[in-house]
């Protein structure tokens, strides 16, 4: 399958993801992938407990694959790659892994970028910090949306 | 009709609310008539970033909604 989209509940490695994406690239010239981590601090800067993902029982899977099949249209990459963490995230954890493969570089890299854009955007998770303090719910920024609108 | 919420919105309107109406209304409509009952959640209920679905469908501001009808109100989304 060119666009993979994984809505993934349990702690998942980045590697592997990595490793079945350049296994399917065989021929391609560039594997692109970002992988983002759960903070050991929240936006306020104190400890972090815990990073909660909560998702829509049948939207947000959705959402990953549309996203994952636009970049595959967008971009002329062979194959794009998105595992996406729900529930509970502890400090340190993985919560999402981006990649796109292409015949040359910039491609991927764009596809990439791309990707990790509409996700903060526009995957249907609804993001909570628990602290020491409590909870308090995480939107995206300005800049976030800003970024997202570079690709309109 | 009954409304589904999600993320803060939840927190401020609670996971399903039962809402009453007996006439068809728009979104719009349904936003303000909820913004009178839970004036807390007014300010995020008026915002373009607080999407609206029917049917697993995101739908607009002028959308009718018959009684009986779920609809869910997301709020602001973040994934990455």
């Amino acid at each position: 399958m060119p666009a993979v989209a994984r809505l993934e509940p349990n702690p998942f490695d980045p590697a592997g993801e990595l490793a079945e994406l350049t296994r399917c690239a065989a021929g391609d010239g560039a594997v692109v992938s970002f992988v983002g981590v759960a903070r050991d601090v929240t936006k306020n800067g104190e400890p972090l407990q815990s990073l909660v993902l909560e998702h829509h029982p049948r939207l947000t899977a959705k959402s990953l694959d549309d996203i994952a099949s636009d970049a595959l249209l967008r971009f002329t990459v062979s194959h794009v790659r998105v595992v996406h963490r729900c529930g509970e995230i502890s400090p340190g954890e993985p919560i999402v892994f981006a990649g796109a493969t292409s015949v040359h570089r910039r491609a991927a890299f764009e596809a990439a970028d791309y990707l990790m854009d509409r996700l903060k955007t526009e995957a249907i998770f609804w993001k909570r910090e628990e602290g020491p303090n409590g909870s308090s719910w995480i939107e995206p920024t300005e800049a976030d949306y800003a970024d997202r609108h570079r690709w309109e | 009709m009954k409304v589904r919420s999600y993320g803060k919105l939840a927190d401020l309107l609670g996971q399903e609310t039962d809402v009453d109406i007996d006439v068809p209304c728009t979104v719009d409509e349904l936003r303000a008539h909820l913004a009178a009952i839970y004036p807390d959640a007014a300010q995020p209920l008026a915002s373009k970033r607080v999407l609206a679905c029917v049917g697993d469908t995101v739908v607009p501001n002028s959308h009718v909604v018959a009684p009986g009808t779920v609809v869910e109100l997301l709020a602001p989304v973040s994934g990455g």
